[in-house]
């Protein structure tokens, strides 16, 4: 037989065996099925979104400038918010310096407190302070503050920042341009 | 002259015979060939069925509470749960086949975060819990039954916020099997 012949025969086969693939994908797709959707509502996911403002003043040597003559303590308001669309917890997770502290930041106190509201965080009465460092080290594990807050949607919470400031510095105090930064946690409910 | 002519001739005579064979081809040929015919033994042979009717009230609950579905807002560890009354015909010498729920139409970022289970009562007999139905034979014939469909959603980070759970996505699947 030539070879021409051959290739004949087996472009004559293709349309057999293509049927023959057609017949074999048909018995798979014979079975019965059904398919009947739960329901045709739809629902939708919630948004988890934390909001931390606070004053125009955190960087501490701003505070120390305009604070200074007030004894030892300046204070900032600080206002977490809940600007999702569903209820969350919030709670401190961490506190860290940063920037180039100077040699006096260690001598700083920073603390945090919840308040009634921003006003009150000039003058007026704060809550059960924490401590969040001291000698420049993290120290709010522990404290009942780092428990979960509940925040309603849109609601806020007013926390009053205050920053200690000891009454004998050393004769080489230097603050330099440190920033404290708080870390909150938040989830959904 | 005389040749056209008679060429003429011998056409119409071709034609006419032609003509006579075909005629006696469809025509005779039934009666010159024998012929038989007979019934089947056995009678009828009837085909099966498989089917499932969503009927009755469906009702929802999240997180163990009764809910109105429409009003839900997801959030992580939210479990809603679906009750729904159904009707199952399975029926097959044969049959077998089974009973899922399916999510392969979610879209990609909630079907990673979506977990689906389900749960039917009572069993019909022929049906196990897990959804198998036969082998056959099998004979459910629109048992009613209740189906409980399981939804947990859950998620880390801040994946899966404000997305749309499209419960037409998730479907009852009965499927033959063999």
């Amino acid at each position: 037989m030539s070879g021409k012949r051959r290739w004949w025969r087996v472009l004559a086969a293709l349309p057999l065996l293509g049927a023959a693939a057609l017949g074999g994908a048909r018995v798979a797709t014979a079975l019965w099925s059904q398919s009947v959707p739960i329901s045709t509502e739809q629902v939708p996911t919630g948004r988890l979104d934390l909001t931390a403002a606070i004053g125009a003043s955190i960087t501490v040597p701003v505070q120390i400038q305009s604070q200074l003559s007030a004894p030892t303590t300046a204070r900032v308001p600080l206002t977490i918010g809940n600007a999702g669309n569903v209820p969350l917890d919030y709670r401190l997770a961490d506190v860290a310096w940063v920037g180039t502290p100077g040699s006096g930041t260690a001598a700083l106190v920073p603390t945090i407190a919840p308040t009634a509201s921003a006003a009150d965080c000039g003058t007026g009465a704060v809550g059960s302070a924490l401590t969040l460092t001291t000698g420049g080290s993290t120290v709010v594990s522990g404290s009942a503050f780092v428990a979960w807050r509940a925040l309603a949607v849109g609601s806020s919470d007013v926390l009053c920042l205050s920053l200690q400031i000891p009454d004998a510095l050393s004769a080489g105090f230097q603050l330099g341009s440190p920033t404290i930064t708080l870390t909150f946690d938040a989830q959904s409910q | 002259m005389t040749t056209s002519s008679s060429k003429d001739r011998r056409l119409v005579k071709g034609v006419l015979i032609g003509v006579a064979g075909l005629a006696l081809l469809v025509g005779g040929g039934t009666f010159a060939l024998w012929n038989d015919s007979d019934l089947l033994p056995g009678g009828d042979i009837s085909t099966g069925d498989l089917s499932l009717d969503l009927v009755g009230e469906a009702s929802w609950t999240l997180n163990g509470e009764p809910v109105t579905i429409g009003e839900v807002l997801l959030v992580p560890e939210d479990e809603l749960m679906l009750t729904q009354p159904m009707e199952l015909s399975a029926q097959g010498t044969t049959l077998q086949a089974t009973l899922t729920v399916d999510m392969d139409a979610l879209d990609g970022e909630l079907v990673d975060n979506l977990t689906v289970a389900s749960a039917y009562s009572p069993l019909p007999a022929g049906m196990t819990a897990d959804g198998t139905i036969g082998p056959g034979p099998v004979n459910i014939d629109a048992a009613e039954m209740t189906a409980s469909v399981t939804i947990v959603f859950d998620a880390d980070g801040q994946d899966a916020q404000d997305a749309t759970v499209s419960l037409s996505d998730i479907t009852f699947e009965l499927q033959q099997t063999v």
